[in-house]
């Protein structure tokens, strides 16, 4: 029996022409458990919710509400949240780095309740009794009535529009960070001398200034030393006068007035003083909101103010979608809920794996 | 030395009257069905077409069985038949002794003796003693009456005795005429061709003359007697589709070379072949559930369009006449693909791209189950028909996961072989 070889040869580079070289398949990622989830109770009620079930999806943000920047996360469904919003801190120091993934606890930031944290009002100046009418505005925005009512924390550029009685006008913006901690107190304070020359300076301040820049109808007409916290002589009629202070600490202050040496008493003061109405500080808390079984509720400070959260680990993620970095806040919560819409209180206790933007 | 043609006609009949009668024989049967229950019984698809295989199977055998005994008792039995055997003998001035086996009938490829009878008349009982390389038996010699039964025409009964003996027992023949022309014939043939043997059931016809015009005249088949056979074959088909399992949307194509060993009309063939799948759609995927700030599934598609398989087959058969059918099974390696891959995230597409040479997801080693049919269209051509399916699945389910309509597509195909051996 023979075979012509060329059947064999012909078959063989048959089997070699259909072997060729392999491309590579970028491999899928690794599959894992959810990440982001939250499980506790509240109000004795289970609560429990995973980032990539039932629809959840953990939303993360940082924000800038009322100049203040918050660092925030959602996890949340159609049925049910769990949000915690970590405030910013030390807000009049605008060097200051707030690290919040080296914070070891949070505490529960207040509850107002819909009390205002600050009221301004023509009764809050000396002079009150040459005002004829009074305008506010905060942060350009006009307000409707005479007395402003500040409800949420924040730094606010808040302007005074007043009408004298003598049909004179004057008008002064000032700073006011409400429902933060001040690290310097001082007021901005003019006089007006005999010869109608106004002399400015900072009064009280309880930190040593770096500088301060002073300024005419926003102009800066002189930089003062440390040594010297007050303006020359200045003569002129009627002007604002600002002061943009820069303390040793860090923090920086901007004060205005307004001086009408022809009328001396229709003048508008440092109103920024008004701040200090609340004393509840917003600095480095935490709002927690829950949303469960169609309640909402507020995580909120217990009778002794301890109420906080407490951080037991964080791991960098990765970034959202707006390209901000998030950690993983892995903690617990054991604190007293209010229901928003009865003003119950009641319990809640949850441990967490929490997606926070920073 | 003249035929004499009254002489041959009467030593068919005769050879048919002491012969036994044609009858199916269960042995073939149980072969084939011993052969079919070793298969492996695990295979669930498989043993569906095990099933049904084996009723084809059956079908075919008690078919072909029914009608070639019908022919071979309607020509032993009809004196015209034997006559056209005659006749064809006649025909031939180069007879053959021949010896019936136990279904084949071998020409006597006895030694040197033939060439001296040739040289030197001998009786006819010698002569057949002398060509008879079968069994010879007593009873042979004492119920074959007649002209040719002292030797020449052989039963399964017979047994081969020495020369001498034989040469005694058929004494009283010696002055038989048409023994004579045999002897002549042998003896005038020194080369007697060997390369032919004679087949049937019924073991009745052991004279032949001219091989080519005793094919076409006998009741049997004669066929090459070589028992190893290399041939290549072209198969081509229809499998249905991969995804859709609809048929006629993919299409299979074989080329092989192979080997077959014919013992006793039982045919086992082995080889080595290469197989084209193409329009297979078969689609195998991977996903991945990854969690992060909600659930984002990856997906990859592969979608295997042609499939290339280095593959060993391994049939066993039956031969009958022209016609031979069995069952095989082919064992594949996987050589090549070609496939489009799909990327998705969330269900939406993100990069699509064409590949070759992936085996991810699928098995390197396949097999495949078939049943076959074929017919002699001549000495080089073989067409025949082969209907089958996979015995285990493509689909390597542990990375990859299928969401394929089917993993088992069944197919058919029309074969068409070149005997590469003469």
């Amino acid at each position: 029996m023979i075979i012509s070889n060329k059947y064999i040869i012909g078959f063989l580079v048959l089997i070699f022409l259909s072997a060729c070289t392999k491309d590579v398949i970028e491999p899928l990622p690794e599959e894992n458990s959810p990440i982001f989830k939250v499980n506790g109770q509240i109000d004795g009620n289970a609560f429990s919710i995973n980032a990539g079930e039932s629809g959840a999806f953990m939303n993360t943000s940082t924000i800038t509400k009322n100049n203040v920047k918050h660092f925030n996360g959602s996890l949340e469904n159609t049925q049910t949240e769990f949000s915690i919003s970590f405030s910013d801190g030390m807000i009049d120091i605008p060097s200051f780095n707030s690290a919040i993934e080296d914070f070891e606890t949070f505490k529960i930031a207040p509850y107002t309740n819909g009390e205002p944290l600050a009221i301004y009002s023509s009764e809050n100046f000396p002079n009150s009794e040459y005002i004829y009418d009074l305008e506010w505005s905060i942060n350009g925005e006009v307000q409707p009535g005479n007395v402003l009512k500040i409800y949420e924390p924040g730094k606010f550029e808040v302007c005074a529009s007043i009408i004298y009685t003598d049909g004179t006008e004057g008008v002064a913006c000032n700073e006011v960070i409400v429902g933060y901690q001040k690290n310097v107190h001082s007021v901005l304070r003019h006089i007006i001398t005999q010869d109608l020359n106004t002399i400015a300076y900072l009064d009280s301040p309880n930190e040593p200034i770096a500088s301060i820049d002073w300024l005419i109808n926003d102009s800066v007409i002189a930089t003062s030393s440390s040594e010297n916290y007050k303006t020359g002589y200045l003569n002129l009629n009627a002007y604002r006068l600002g002061a943009n202070i820069t303390f040793e600490n860090g923090v920086n202050r901007k004060k205005e007035i307004f001086v009408n040496t022809l009328s001396p008493n229709n003048f508008v003061g440092d109103f920024s003083v008004l701040e200090n109405q609340s004393t509840e500080h917003w600095d480095h808390s935490a709002t927690v909101i829950v949303r469960h079984n169609q309640r909402e509720y507020r995580a909120i400070q217990n009778g002794s103010n301890s109420a906080v959260i407490t951080i037991n680990d964080v791991d960098s993620f990765n970034n959202n979608s707006s390209g901000e970095q998030v950690s993983i806040f892995k903690g617990t919560l054991n604190c007293s809920f209010i229901d928003l819409e009865t003003q119950e209180i009641v319990d809640g206790e949850f441990e967490f794996s929490f997606g926070i933007a920073h | 030395m003249n035929l004499n043609d009254k002489n041959i006609d009467q030593l068919f009949r005769d050879a048919a009257q002491n012969s036994d009668a044609p009858r199916y024989d269960h042995s073939y049967w149980n072969e084939v069905n011993s052969m079919l229950n070793n298969e492996d019984k695990r295979k669930r698809g498989f043993l569906l077409w095990s099933i049904g295989g084996s009723v084809i199977v059956a079908l075919l055998v008690s078919t072909l069985f029914v009608v070639n005994n019908q022919n071979s008792d309607v020509q032993l039995a009809d004196g015209s038949s034997d006559k056209s055997i005659n006749s064809g003998l006649s025909i031939s001035e180069k007879n053959k002794t021949v010896q019936a086996g136990k279904s084949q009938i071998n020409i006597d490829k006895t030694n040197t003796t033939n060439n001296n009878i040739s040289e030197y008349p001998t009786p006819l009982a010698e002569t057949n003693t002398l060509i008879d390389s079968g069994n010879n038996t007593p009873s042979t010699s004492k119920t074959n009456k007649g002209l040719m039964d002292k030797g020449s025409i052989k039963t399964e009964n017979t047994k081969q005795l020495p020369l001498n003996d034989r040469a005694e027992r058929n004494g009283d023949t010696k002055e038989n005429p048409a023994s004579d022309a045999i002897k002549k014939e042998n003896t005038t043939k020194s080369g007697l061709d060997e390369n032919y043997i004679v087949e049937s059931l019924s073991p009745k016809i052991v004279y032949l003359s001219s091989p080519e015009i005793s094919k076409e005249l006998l009741p049997f088949k004669l066929q090459n007697n070589k028992l190893l056979k290399v041939y290549t074959k072209l198969s081509a088909g229809l499998m249905e589709n991969y995804e859709t399992s609809r048929p006629f949307q993919s299409s299979l194509f074989d080329l092989s070379l192979n080997l077959e060993f014919d013992k006793d009309q039982v045919l086992f063939r082995t080889g080595l072949g290469l197989q084209a799948t193409s329009g297979a759609d078969l689609v195998v995927s991977q996903r991945a559930k990854v969690f992060g700030f909600g659930l984002t599934t990856y997906q990859n598609n592969l979608s295997y369009q042609s499939l290339y398989d280095l593959y060993i087959p391994i049939e066993v058969g039956y031969s009958l006449n022209n016609t031979s059918f069995g069952f095989g099974t082919q064992l594949n390696y996987l050589l090549n693909t070609t496939m489009n891959y799909e990327s998705l995230e969330n269900n939406n597409v993100v990069e699509k791209d064409k590949f070759k040479g992936f085996k991810e997801g699928l098995n390197s080693f396949t097999a495949q189950g078939y049943i076959w049919l074929e017919q002699k269209i001549s000495n080089r051509f073989v067409a025949g028909i082969k209907i089958g399916t996979s015995l285990n699945s493509r689909i390597n389910e542990g990375r990859y996961f299928n969401e394929s309509a089917t993993t088992n597509p069944l197919y058919g195909q029309l074969t068409l072989r070149y005997n590469l051996t003469k």
